[in-house]
């Protein structure tokens, strides 16, 4: 009987302190809530086929570039 | 029985006080930022920890190699169309909720040079008028940046009506302002500037020497189209720091973590580890130059330039950095002589320039500036269309200070022109509103005051 007193005793002691700590706990602001707004830009659409052309013929003004550059290189090379 | 339940009373109201001590204990514990200094000593060690952040690798007040290469990335002068890579984001977007922490970044280190301000309101040694010119500049610079990047792009016409930063000018956490106007934010940044200027700092250990605070004010001036005084600081500078030329210009190309020097006027970096700088050189090579910055060397191999700043692939080998130089003070004289109608001495500053970068230089003339605008910028700062000589000028700026984090403000000040790119089979364009950052959210929740950048309201 005793010793079932103590237990209910301190369970209902540590109840207590749970709450309040809990209370107190949820008086402080919450930074995570403040730091945890992104900004949502609106989705970017997927690229169309204009859109592919037009790095389609980058790609291939960039591999020209670099040929002329290799062949400048190659015949600075040989002479 | 009575005993027992005397001796739990006992030990439940021995607990609670135990434990309401403790949590008094605790929660007296200091925490950091909570020791305020009082002697010049203390305020020197503060000071000191600012300086040594920017030793090391610095991310906000002067930038970063970092920062060079991230803020390229969002620009036009690397291809994303063409990236090999994951490495960098594909536009500003996608990193904007990272970006705009720079807002409370700065903040927190304009507290620390309020709290040396307001402790020394009259210096008297020498020590402290150290330290006092240098958090004038430091506090400066923090509210220039936080204008170029948290306020639209500036326009004198409507600076007194359009929203600048909080100005916050003391030491007080419960301060919680709203936005001063642009003007006013200028006119603090440049009123700082002065008071630093007029206490004399000479002292290289302390970074912002008044040659630093000079180009800093040509910046300002610069921003803000205040061509006259633009003019005499940046002429100022250039009498006391050339720009460099041959082997000198080559060797700053390829600098990594190292002193100052060249025409270098202040550079974080200068001390520590080299894993960031050579990860992010790393990550500059996983996009080519865009094809119409490689259009602009016309001088191909008689360029220096041509030959230092990327290899055959057109990937990058010039080492990425932020940092101010006398090149730019040039740049900056050289474009508010056009703004002043001094056409002639624009043309020659700019003839000067080329000559120490092309070989066998044949200088432009008016009749021979070159016709065709090739990049995004259309339209100069002023939204006037873009005159041959201030496209050459600019074009010239472009090339220049590629991967030096120069674009992106060039971009932002001369028309914010929208463009998009193609990443992983999606188009990512970059809207006008992008190139200001948002405000944090979080920082609106707690001053409502603070207004939010256009375009970012329902975001």
């Amino acid at each position: 009987m005793k010793i079932y007193n103590i237990l209910k005793y301190s369970i209902l002691t540590l109840c207590l302190i749970s709450t309040a700590c809990s209370d107190f706990a949820e008086l402080t602001p919450d930074r995570g809530n403040l730091d945890n707004q992104d900004f949502v830009l609106p989705a970017s659409p997927p690229l169309s086929d204009g859109d592919r052309l037009v790095i389609q013929e980058q790609a291939a003004a960039l591999e020209q570039i670099i040929a002329e550059k290799q062949n400048l290189d190659e015949d600075e090379q040989d002479m | 029985m009575k005993n027992l339940s005397k001796y739990f009373l006992m030990f439940l109201l021995g607990s609670v006080l135990l434990l309401s001590t403790a949590c008094k204990k605790f929660l007296d514990t200091p925490q950091y930022g909570d020791i305020i200094p009082k002697s010049s000593e203390d305020f020197a060690a503060l000071i000191h920890s600012h300086l040594k952040e920017l030793e090391g690798s610095d991310r906000t007040l002067i930038g970063s190699s970092r920062y060079a290469v991230e803020f390229e990335s969002y620009t036009d002068n690397l291809n994303t169309n063409l990236s090999t890579t994951f490495d960098l984001s594909p536009y500003v977007g996608s990193d904007i909720n990272i970006l705009y922490y720079k807002f409370m970044t700065y903040y927190q280190n304009i507290k620390d040079f309020n709290l040396v301000l307001d402790h020394i309101p009259s210096p008297e040694t020498a020590l402290e008028k150290k330290l006092v010119a240098t958090a004038r500049s430091m506090r400066a610079l923090s509210y220039f940046n936080l204008l170029r990047e948290f306020s639209e792009p500036y326009n004198p016409s409507t600076a007194e009506s359009t929203d600048g930063v909080p100005l916050v000018q003391n030491f007080d956490l419960e301060y919680l302002p709203a936005r001063a106007s642009q003007k006013e934010t200028a006119d603090f940044i440049i009123t700082d500037l002065q008071a630093a200027l007029s206490i004399g700092q000479s002292d290289p250990q302390y970074m912002f020497t008044d040659l630093v605070n000079k180009a800093l004010l040509a910046k300002v001036y610069h921003w803000t189209q205040e061509w006259d005084k633009a003019v005499e600081m940046g002429e100022s500078v250039l009498n006391e720091q050339a720009i460099v030329e041959g082997e000198a210009f080559i060797e700053q190309t390829q600098i990594g973590v190292a002193p100052k020097s060249g025409s270098v006027l202040i550079r974080a970096a200068t001390t520590g580890s080299s894993s960031m700088f050579n990860r992010f050189k790393t990550f500059s090579r996983s996009r080519p130059v865009s094809l119409d910055l490689y259009a602009l060397f016309t001088e191909k191999e008689r360029d220096m330039r041509f030959v230092h700043y990327f290899d055959d692939q057109l990937l990058n080998i010039k080492s990425p950095h932020q940092w101010i130089r006398s090149e730019e003070m040039l740049f900056i004289t050289a474009e508010a002589y056009v703004h002043k109608n001094n056409a002639e001495k624009a043309l020659d500053l700019l003839n000067q320039f080329r000559e120490k970068r092309i070989e066998d230089y044949s200088p432009y003339s008016m009749a021979t500036l070159p016709q065709s605008l090739t990049g995004l910028i259309t339209e100069d700062c002023t939204g006037a269309p873009l005159s041959p000589l201030l496209a050459a000028i600019l074009n010239e700026r472009r090339k220049e200070f590629f991967l030096e984090g120069d674009r992106w403000f060039e971009l932002k000040r001369n028309g914010r022109p929208e463009f998009w790119v193609g990443f992983n089979g999606v188009k990512y364009e970059t809207k006008a509103y992008l190139y200001t950052f948002p405000i944090r959210k979080g920082e609106i929740i707690l001053n409502p005051k603070i207004t939010q950048n256009k375009g970012y309201e329902n975001l």
